[in-house]
């Protein structure tokens, strides 16, 4: 038994008709994890790592604020930004999570504009490195 | 009669032409893959997100929110117009002023007329049709292609004169690609999202399980709604650009075709004339020997 996986984002299709059997997802209740036949289901998109397990093993993708919904045989899931663990520059993640900690560990005068945009630069870092050590 | 030495300067100047026009229309056949590759991967999103979104909000009638909402008395609307800051691209820039003329005209026959309020992404359409309109703001971006983020500005900051209430409408009218040689016109209403009676009930039909919301149908669309808004901006945006380097790489084509063509005419002439010289001067030369032989 399997279904089909479809993960779009604004910036172009990530994947298409991935068959997978079992696919965890964060939503912003927690993850949840969806198997063939699951019920019809809407949910909000929480910010984490995806894995969708296929015939040929595991696979990772970064999701962001977004959807995911479930029906029939097929999962759409709609994500702000994503990023497949094959594609992640490890040192790049090292490096950016370095920087945005550094930042807000140090000076308070960050404006609160900038305090969430290191905070969510920080985040991201965070994911990317995740997602790197699960490859 | 043109004389040889002119034809040749003719010639010379059409080269030069043909160079520009030639390397314009690489340079647009470049930049067109890069934006298709954008909006073809940007639509698959914005219609799940759209379709998801009014499927939802049919299946939940209780479900109302401002962004849903007509508001009839309200009479202001504003409409953002996308072209190009760049001319040279055909038909492109005046098949939006054209669509903007006909919107305008469409809505002053109707009853009681919405009082319109024009914004602008790109000067070329904007210098054409601001004088008889009332216009507010031209948005510009830091770069060509605008970002997601610059694009969200300008969505905020329409989304926010609806939600204020100050308009009750918001439009769009921009080119939608469609292919490399060809771009539709649309003219699109974006806010209120309206979904009628007859789309709802047969989104009714077509779904007649419902979904199971977590956390509640009310806060998805809470969050998505906006969303929706503001994906549908970006891609109009996005469309408009794709259409701009498709419209420009046509027309790029077909000058250079008008080139060589011209060329090859200035050419012939030019070599008709020479031979029409030699065959003067030989005769001349020939007539010459023959009067001093004689």
């Amino acid at each position: 038994m399997s279904f089909k996986l479809h993960l779009y984002t604004p910036k172009g299709t990530i994947i298409k008709g991935l068959e997978a059997s079992e696919i965890t997802v964060p939503t912003v209740r927690g993850e949840i994890g969806i198997l063939p036949d699951h019920t019809h289901i809407l949910t909000e998109l929480g910010t984490g790592v995806m894995t969708a397990k296929t015939s040929s093993g595991l696979r990772h993708f970064s999701v962001t604020a977004g959807l995911c919904r479930v029906m029939k045989d097929v999962v759409t899931v709609l994500s702000f930004t994503s990023e497949k663990a094959e594609e992640i520059d490890l040192e790049r993640a090292k490096a950016a999570k370095a920087k945005a900690a550094s930042r807000l560990s140090g000076e308070s005068s960050l404006s609160d504009v900038e305090l969430i945009k290191f905070r969510r630069k920080l985040e991201r870092a965070e994911i990317r490195l995740r997602l790197a050590n699960l490859k | 009669m043109a004389n040889i030495k002119d034809l040749k300067k003719r010639i010379k100047s059409t080269k030069g032409t043909f160079k520009i026009t030639k390397a314009m229309k690489l340079v647009s056949a470049a930049k067109l893959n890069k934006a298709q590759i954008r909006i073809l991967g940007m639509r698959p999103y914005a219609t799940e997100l759209e379709s998801t979104v009014r499927t939802v909000s049919a299946l939940n009638k209780d479900y109302t929110s401002i962004y849903f909402n007509e508001n009839k008395a309200n009479r202001q609307s504003v409409v953002l117009v996308v072209s190009s800051d760049k001319g040279l691209c055909g038909g492109y820039n005046s098949s939006v002023t054209k669509a903007v003329r006909r919107f305008v005209k469409e809505k002053a026959s109707e009853e009681n007329p919405e009082k319109l309020k024009f914004y602008y992404v790109g000067k070329k359409a904007r210098d054409l049709v601001q004088k008889e309109l009332n216009s507010a703001k031209t948005f510009t971006f830091a770069k060509q292609d605008p970002t997601f983020e610059e694009v969200r500005k300008i969505a905020d900051e329409l989304g926010s004169l609806f939600t204020s209430g100050e308009v009750g409408k918001v439009y769009v009218i921009y080119n939608s690609f469609i292919s490399a040689i060809a771009f539709e016109t649309k003219a699109r209403q974006l806010l209120p999202l309206s979904v009628s009676e007859e789309e709802k009930e047969e989104l009714r039909a077509k779904y007649p399980y419902d979904y199971q919301y977590e956390p509640s149908p009310g806060s998805i669309l809470d969050t998505l709604v906006p969303e929706v808004f503001v994906t549908s901006v970006y891609a109009a945006i996005l469309d408009a650009i794709a259409s701009e380097h498709g419209a420009r790489m046509s027309a790029m084509e077909n000058a250079t075709k008008n080139c060589k063509e011209m060329i090859r005419k200035l050419s012939l002439k030019m070599n008709k004339l020479r031979q029409a010289k030699i065959t003067t001067e030989l005769a001349e030369v020939v007539s010459g020997a023959e009067s001093l032989n004689g």
